[in-house]
């Protein structure tokens, strides 16, 4: 069994280093892409190996749900500038603003090689050997288990992950929240969207495969959020698949659908960091510290922040993917 | 039991790293993307496998999740018809009734 | 252990058809056979280990959800194949990727 497991392990290991190897010495895009994706696949099985279960469910949900389709549909976007580059026209639409169109064309002319093997070789050789003194300096401990474990009662849920993430530390799990709104701050400060274009492939299969998923999406989103509070799961898993079933939605839309009005889209977008800041400061005015719970109220009040996080990371993940303010409301 | 569970998850991510032959060779896009799709029907296999192996039963929640979204990037793929592409590709061949009008985004 | 044998017999006809699977994959002429090899044999292939692992299962939930990512990987695969026949028959088998 050990030894297997030993064999199972660097094969994988092979798999990843290869896979991630060719995929970035790749010079076609496109099999750059589906290299990328079958890293990911990877990928989360050496989560599932690390005894990681909730990554290896985040991994499964962005890496099979969001980051192939926008890899594949920076590529469609990329072809048609450079399309329209090649044959001299300026761009039909105007595209708002123009600064990211550098940076796309250096992306698909990189420099020759020679000019930056030499910067390549030394960035590598310095990571790696500050990666192999971290670990060779790492001290014996067991970590936090048993601490986690000491007071797992106070907790308010049965599933140790989502106790720290969500109540011994749940500083940090509020910060990565704003973290997630700023990005999108950050994509909508470039400008207005440049909506992708509804193309819907022609026959009856997608409309009905959608028809079966997006139900079985959302059902699967709830359950995972539940899940949480006693296995592998929780907010960021649950809103990653909505948020994978809303990019489905954008891709493979049969017409127009109507675009989400701003202000109620901009509230759910900014519900999971309000929340959880407006129970933090209740923390705070109620003796526990800033984001600390009573013991009796930590059930709820988790479910309660899970859940507002959930709806503000799944309609983040699209309003990211669709890239750029809702259009109207420029005023 | 889960000796064989292994073996058999171990003959699974033996065949996806065969299979990415065929993602290296090519030639078209549509290969790679028929490969990517089997290494994820493969990859949710190797999953329930492993959740017996390692008798953790989260694992086939993952393996839920990989099987619900693995149509997502097939889906991206298709919409990529109807871009610009050098005329003198050699298999160009087009439906008679698809006029392949590309109108700038109508739904804005 | 009547369960037990039928599980590995079950998985170990899945695995002749992911090995078959793959088999196609690399040895198949062009991108429309390269679908058949792929889409069929594969859910075949998951089909019989899903098959097999229920007889291990611990009660209908499990039941339910392990033919439920053989329904969804279907549904995955059927479309996956009908999109990628379509695009490469309007749009050719040996497009430019860059």
């Amino acid at each position: 069994m050990n030894g297997l497991l030993v064999l199972f392990d660097l094969v994988l290991l092979a798999g990843i280093v290869g896979v991630a190897w060719r995929c970035l010495a790749s010079t076609d895009l496109f099999r750059a892409v589906v290299l990328f994706i079958t890293f990911g696949l990877l990928l989360a099985l050496a989560w599932v190996r690390l005894e990681a279960p909730d990554i290896a469910l985040a991994e499964a949900a962005i890496g099979a749900g969001i980051t192939g389709a926008l890899l594949l549909v920076t590529l469609e976007r990329l072809r048609s500038i450079m399309a329209e580059r090649r044959s001299g026209r300026p761009h039909s639409p105007p595209p708002d603003p123009t600064g990211p169109h550098a940076l796309l064309r250096a992306l698909h002319d990189p420099l020759p090689e020679h000019r930056t093997f030499l910067p390549a070789l030394t960035f590598a050789l310095v990571v790696g050997g500050l990666l192999v003194t971290a670990l060779w300096h790492q001290p014996q401990s067991v970590g936090l288990e048993p601490v986690v474990d000491a007071h797992m009662d106070v907790s308010g849920v049965d599933h140790p992950i989502t106790a720290v993430l969500l109540n011994f530390r749940a500083y940090d799990t509020f910060l990565e929240l704003a973290i997630v709104l700023i990005a999108l701050l950050g994509a909508w400060s470039l400008g207005r969207h440049d909506l992708i274009p509804a193309r819907p492939a022609p026959g009856p299969i997608l409309p009905g495969t959608l028809r079966l998923l997006v139900p079985v999406a959302v059902v699967t989103g709830v359950y995972v959020l539940w899940a949480g509070s006693h296995a592998p799961g929780g907010a960021f898993q649950a809103g990653a698949i909505l948020g994978a079933a809303g990019i489905l939605l954008v891709l493979a839309r049969p017409r127009q659908l109507p675009m989400a009005p701003g202000g109620p889209l901009r509230l759910g977008i900014s519900a999971g960091v309000a929340l959880f800041l407006l129970v933090g400061l209740y923390g705070l005015a109620a003796g526990h510290g800033f984001l600390g719970y009573a013991e009796a109220w930590a059930y709820p009040l988790i479910i309660l922040i899970e859940v507002a996080a959930t709806l503000s990371i799944a309609l983040t993940l699209v309003a990211l993917f669709v890239a750029g303010r809702p259009a109207g409301d420029d005023a | 039991m889960s000796v064989f569970y292994l073996a058999a998850a171990l003959f699974l991510l033996g065949t996806i790293l065969l299979g990415l032959i065929r993602v290296l060779r090519g030639p078209g896009s549509g290969d790679r993307m028929l490969a990517a799709q089997l290494f994820g029907t493969t990859g949710v296999t190797i999953l329930l496998l492993l959740s017996l192996a390692l008798e953790e039963s989260a694992l086939v929640d993952v393996a839920l999740v990989f099987a619900l979204l693995a149509v997502v990037a097939a889906v991206a793929f298709v919409r990529q018809h109807g871009l610009p592409e050098p005329p003198d590709t050699p298999t160009h061949r087009q439906h008679p009734e698809s006029t392949e009008s590309r109108e700038p985004n109508d739904d804005r | 252990m009547i369960a037990n044998t039928l599980t590995v017999l079950l998985v170990l006809a899945g695995l002749v058809f992911f090995a078959a699977g793959t088999a196609g994959l690399l040895r198949f002429p062009d991108v429309y056979s390269r679908l058949h090899a792929l889409t069929k044999a594969d859910n075949v292939g998951l089909g019989l280990v899903v098959l097999g692992l229920m007889f291990q299962a611990s009660g209908p939930a499990d039941i339910l959800k392990l033919l439920l990512i053989w329904v969804l990987v279907l549904a995955a695969g059927t479309t996956a194949a009908h999109m990628v026949a379509q695009r490469t028959w309007t749009h050719g088998e040996f497009e430019s990727d860059r």
